[in-house]
């Protein structure tokens, strides 16, 4: 059931309402929910994608966007490995306090950790106020990874995991990121445990019982 | 050292100087620009601050907090600074009880400090959590102790301040692999503390990996079997999960469930790489439980129930992940295991209870599991090797089975109440398992069974014979019949055919000449038995409130039942006895009078309503047998056992044993049936309640109840009270019912007013729209595919549905016109009644001829009103038969079409496979001739050669004639010559050179 290669752990940060919550429910349960409760402190989530035939389980970190939240949050940029930065295309102010987030992160995560430049809500293109062009200027100006995605129509929401997971697999590959290593969002799988078996206690296949 | 010296000679003199020297060390630490003066001073401070320590806190807490932040290099400072702190705010031990006052003061004063450093300005705090870092010993020791303490004064406010410093919770964390026991376990310590309560520090501590370093320090430490330190871990594990859903998602899914199994393993030698296959150890006697054990384990259970709390919506993914991962075996060896405690047994059945509960796939699962283990050490004989039991049947020996000697059955009483537990989470919501329990229902068999009653007996048989031998059984310990009465009760609960199969039951061996005694009177018998032998009450109350669950909306058991009279004589002894019989008893002896009375309506009864209705309005009265009731409802014993069964009562262990006296399966029947019992009874015996349910029950219609578990069993009747017709008065009351309506309709207008007309005319336009619609989609239909034979079945069917709904609508139509004439005529009609009054005010002598013409008119018209809303609600009624018919059809046509599409694609998709089935044939066949066509040639080739061969042959064979001839020839020459005298040798070169030649001249 849960054998799996590497765990690789996320958060997901940005300003409140840009559709944190939505994008890792998007995520992991297919699903979107047009009128989500504020995010108090941190939510947990869990998926796993495949990259390189490799199945890697990625555990999500969903922060509160308030500034209320902010030192709790800061908590978790320490051990996260992937860091998916979200704003939305629709209200200029998000993007414009992307630089303090990043900044933010740059400060209390590791130097390794893979960041990835969100634009959420790329279905809403009439009231669209932040330009694709604009986005990836910012992303390539600070070496970040970019893409828009709609956690409505699960629009590349998908890519948007599964690319950053794919970076962070290959610096485990080119030695850049240590496996288990200290403090780090990256982890070898479980071996897989064999079953413990009693003696005398068995299951047998046939219905024996009454 | 100096300064301490050359101070102390002072300081020794008199508080007064003490003070004064503690002041001056402060200002020296404050002050001083040499380092070794300072440090020489927080060494003087630090040596009196345990005996000052109010004087040295209030001097020089300030300094010290700043040089803290200042000198963060010289770790002799830092150390001594840290440990100065650590006194002033430490709680004091209680030295002596003689210095109340001073010890007082003392707290307080640690108190302020603690608050002091808390609102220091430049948040040392943080300071403290950068030192948590150091890798020193002494620095990271002191600043844990000191983080203790201020957690114990305010925890909260540390709380909040480690939240705001980014690595904060991490250090803490951190703590947890230090290779340093003392620092991890002092770490483990203050997490459990900050844990507590603040879900913020909860998430981010597990976010810091802490679950695999407590799993591993529990591991290290010798799992369950180790010291404190392991509870400490299981304890921290346990604040780290409680309440937190999202932690609790964060557990499963870092496969942390999958590691429990092994922390439930008792012999350590079957743990991890344990040794597989190796047979279970029976003298395990070295491994005895000790209490630190028995309290970890018991952590352990509570993380696990904790997870599948009955309800969450984690709980079906956290059943099936325990299930997975093969958490349920050791769980049971943990609850059949004669040494472990019983709150461990107890907490392990629990545990199995919820894992299966409301859980289909793990109830199956559960219903699988054999078992070959020795239930109770001391009740088999070794050697005799036993067979493997279904899990289930030895769970309800838990339950109802002896006790281990040892064990007083108090004690005992959680085990029991567990099992219990575990076999309602079985069965609840599982008819399919109650009615394989309900299957083993067996009177207890022959007298081998008193020799050994408990051994490979099936799980119903057990139950019984139980029941039955309550007299030595409740001697020793009344929870067995008690468990057994619920245990039986669970089985039958809200379930016709297991009720069925459990009146078929009796006892008495016929062979011996025997009256076979149904199960049901036999119990009852025994319940009369208890209270003349004087046994503990709870023997009759178990066994009456049984039979209440089994009589519920069950005549044919009520008619068994009352086939024996002195049943009824023994109730009413109970619920009319004024001293020596408890309220209790009293209550459900009434409650089960008034079953009798309520259900007694199957056609077969022995005694019917009329004749229990004096018992019951005058030996007992109605009145009385309701007080009853009620004084058992309100109750504290009844109430205790309705808290109980709601998870009110914090007890874990199913109740204080003292109290508990009634079952849960009775309080949920009690619930869900008292208001109807309650109307019940006030009936007389001809009355009916006019409900579906006892419709069903008389026409002995059998069908099990669907869901259990749940408060209001399905086949509970509801009645209103008034809701009841007198089977006598009902002919007559129908008319009178209806007669007010037909008053209230005004006689001179006609009811059906021509607007309703329209209103139905616009509906049939509707419907026939509707029609036309299908018809134009069955229109397409049509041409979209003329191939397949079904299809075109199915087209006529939809269309002759069609085409007779066509016919039924202008049939409706036709009524509509033939109604709206009528109307247009009784308008007519009534115009002309109307004109011919007014013409009658002024002929009086015509008046009342008129005036009867009138009313002749006017009843004429009633009828005719009447006649046309009669007509009316058939159209109506027809044309919603219509409209429903034409629904059916859409659907039917929509369906048609669907299935033509599909068939379609069926065809065509077959077609398509015969068509490439039939390439790749034809392929082959190609392949197969080209084959055949080679090898013809082949042959050809072949009887060529063999024709070229046969004149070959032949050739030679003439050859051969020919070199015989030859050779024939040469001998004679040779003889010839030889007779001339000539001397010829006979050698074969000489020949064969000869026919060499022969064959050359042969060839040219």
């Amino acid at each position: 059931m849960s054998s799996y290669a590497y765990l690789f752990k996320y958060i997901i940060i940005g300003d409140t309402g840009v559709g944190k919550s939505c994008l890792l429910l998007q995520f992991t349960d297919n699903r979107f929910l047009p009128s989500h409760d504020l995010t108090i402190g941190v939510e947990f989530g869990a998926r796993m994608v495949s990259v390189d035939n490799k199945d890697i389980k990625l555990q999500i970190w969903d922060t509160a966007g308030q500034e209320s939240f902010r030192s709790i949050t800061r908590s978790y940029y320490r051990g996260a490995v992937g860091a998916l930065l979200v704003y939305d295309i629709t209200r200029r102010d998000t993007f414009e306090h992307v630089a303090t987030w990043l900044e933010d992160v740059r400060k209390h995560s590791n130097t390794e950790t893979t960041i990835i430049l969100i634009g959420n809500k790329c279905d809403l293109e009439a009231k669209r106020s932040v330009s694709r062009e604009e986005g990836e200027k910012f992303a390539s100006d600070n070496g970040l990874y970019f893409i828009e995605t709609s956690a409505k129509t699960a629009n590349n929401v998908e890519e948007a995991f599964v690319q950053t997971a794919q970076d962070i697999y290959e610096k485990i590959q080119q030695g850049i990121l240590v496996v288990n290593g200290e403090p780090s969002g990256v982890k070898l799988g479980p071996s897989q445990p064999g079953m413990s078996s009693m003696p005398n206690v068995s299951q047998s296949g046939s219905s024996g019982c009454c | 050292m100096d300064f301490f010296k050359r101070y102390s000679s002072i300081g020794n003199q008199q508080q007064q100087s003490a003070s004064e020297t503690i002041q001056r060390l402060a200002d020296r630490v404050e002050t001083s620009t040499l380092l070794e003066d300072k440090r020489a001073a927080v060494l003087s401070l630090k040596g009196l601050s345990r005996e000052y320590k109010e004087e040295v806190g209030d001097a020089a807490l300030t300094p010290l907090l700043n040089s803290l932040k200042d000198d963060s290099e010289d770790h002799n400072l830092l150390k001594a600074i840290l440990e100065t702190l650590t006194n002033l705010c430490a709680r004091d031990t209680p030295k002596s009880d003689s210095f109340d006052v001073g010890g007082a003061t003392g707290q307080d004063s640690a108190s302020r400090f603690s608050q002091t450093i808390l609102n220091d300005s430049d948040d040392v705090i943080s300071t403290f959590l950068e030192l948590l870092g150091d890798s020193d010993f002494y620095i990271r020791y002191y600043t844990v102790q000191l983080l203790g303490s201020l957690h114990m004064h305010s925890g909260e406010e540390l709380q909040k301040r480690v939240l705001v410093s980014p690595m904060g919770v991490g250090r803490l964390v951190d703590l947890l692999s230090d290779q340093r026991d003392i620092i991890r376990n002092e770490g483990i310590q203050l997490l459990i503390a900050m844990t507590e309560s603040n879900a913020d520090i909860q998430k981010i501590v597990a976010f810091e990996n802490a679950f695999d370093y407590l799993l591993g320090i529990v591991n290290e430490e010798g799992g369950t079997r180790g010291n404190i330190v392991v509870q400490d871990c299981l304890q921290l594990l346990h604040n780290l999960l409680n309440y937190n859903v999202s932690n609790q998602n964060f557990f499963r899914e870092t496969s942390c469930i999958q590691k429990l199994p092994d922390l439930l393993i008792t012999d350590p030698s079957l743990t991890a790489a344990g040794l597989n296959g190796q047979s279970f150890n029976d003298n395990d006697e070295e491994l005895e439980w000790t209490v630190q054990h028995a309290r970890n384990m018991l952590v352990v259970l509570d993380i696990i129930r904790m997870l599948i709390q009955p309800g969450n919506t984690n709980t079906e993914s956290n059943q099936l992940a325990m299930q997975q991962c093969g958490i349920i075996p050791p769980l049971l060896q943990l609850a059949l295991s004669y040494e472990a405690p019983s709150s461990v047994r107890s907490q392990s059945l629990y545990a199995i209870g919820d894992i299966i509960r409301d859980n289909k796939a793990n109830q199956n699962l559960f219903q699988r599991i054999l078992i070959t283990a020795s239930v109770d050490g001391d009740s088999e004989p070794s050697g005799e090797k036993s067979i493997p039991e279904p899990a289930i049947v030895i769970v309800i020996r838990l339950s109802v089975g002896k006790r281990p000697t040892n064990v007083p059955y108090n004690e005992y009483y959680i085990v029991r109440a567990a099992a219990a537990y575990l076999v309602q989470a079985y069965v609840g919501n599982n008819p399919d398992a109650q009615l394989a329990l309900a299957a083993t229902l067996t009177p207890p068999g022959d007298a081998s069974s008193i020799m050994e009653p408990e051994k490979h007996q099936s799980a119903g048989s057990l139950i019984v014979s139980v029941l039955l031998d309550w007299r030595d059984t409740s001697h020793e310990d009344v929870w067995r019949v008690w468990y057994a009465s619920l245990l039986l009760s669970t089985i039958l609960r809200d379930h016709i055919e297991c009720k069925e199969q459990a009146l078929k039951i009796s006892l008495g061996d016929k062979s011996k000449g025997e009256e076979p005694l149904p199960l049901i009177n036999e119990l009852m018998s025994q319940a009369r038995q208890a209270t003349q032998f004087g046994a503990d009450n709870r023997v009759c109350i178990s066994l009456l409130t049984l039979i209440c669950v089994w009589l519920v909306n069950f005549p044919k058991g009520v008619a068994v039942l009352l086939d024996e009279s002195s049943n009824l004589t023994f109730l009413v002894e109970q619920i009319n006895g004024s001293s020596g019989v408890s309220a209790l008893v009293q209550g459900v002896a009434a409650f089960t009078f008034g079953l009798l009375y309520q259900f007694d309506i199957d056609a077969d009864t022995p005694m019917t309503r009329e004749s229990i209705y004096p018992i019951l309005s005058k030996r007992v009265g109605v009145d009385q047998l309701q007080i009853r009731v009620q004084r058992l409802r309100d109750s504290k014993e009844f109430q205790y056992a309705v808290g109980l069964a709601a998870g009110t009562h914090s007890n874990a262990y199913g109740g204080l044993a003292n109290e508990v006296f009634i079952d849960n399966v009775f309080t949920d029947l009690f619930k869900a049936h008292y208001e109807s019992f309650r109307a019940a009874v006030r009936m007389g015996p001809n009355e009916v309640p006019t409900n579906p349910n006892y419709a069903y029950l008389q026409g002995g219609m059998v069908g099990y109840a669907g869901s259990v578990n749940t408060g209001s069993a399905p086949g509970t009747p509801l009645m209103g009270g008034a809701a009841t017709i007198s089977r006598a008065e009902s002919p007559a009351a129908m008319p009178a019912a209806l007669s007010p309506k037909m008053q209230s309709s005004d006689s001179a207008s006609p009811v059906v007013s021509k607007s309703e007309f329209d209103a139905l005319n616009a509906k049939l336009e509707e419907q026939s729209a509707l029609v036309a619609k299908f018809q134009q989609e069955l229109e397409t239909a049509k041409s979209v595919d003329t191939r397949s034979d079904q299809e075109r079945q199915l087209r006529i069917t939809a269309e002759a549905e069609r085409d007779a709904h066509a016919s039924e609508i202008s049939q409706l139509q036709a009524q509509l016109s033939e109604l709206q004439a009528q109307l247009a005529n009784s308008q007519e009609h009534q115009q002309q009644s109307e004109t011919n009054a007014d013409a009658s005010s002024n002929e009086s002598a015509r008046a009342a001829e008129l005036e009867q013409q009138l009313q002749a008119l006017k009843l004429e018209s009633t009828k005719e009103s009447d006649e046309w809303n009669k007509q009316r609600d058939e159209l109506q009624k027809k044309l919603a038969n219509a409209e429903k018919q034409i629904v059916k059809a859409a659907a039917a046509a929509r369906n048609t079409n669907k299935k033509k599409e599909q068939q379609q694609a069926n065809v065509l998709e077959e077609l398509q496979k015969s068509i490439a089935e039939k390439d790749a044939h034809i392929a082959k066949l190609n392949a197969q001739i080209e084959e055949l066509s080679q090898k013809a040639k082949e042959l050809e080739q072949m009887s060529e050669l063999k024709d070229r061969l046969a004149s070959v042959e032949k050739e030679q064979e003439d050859l051969l004639v020919y070199l015989a001839d030859q050779d024939l020839q040469a001998k004679e020459y040779r003889a010839k010559l030889r007779a001339h005298g000539e001397d010829i040798p006979l050698s074969d070169e000489d020949i064969d050179g000869e026919d060499d030649d022969d064959d050359d001249e042969d060839e040219d």
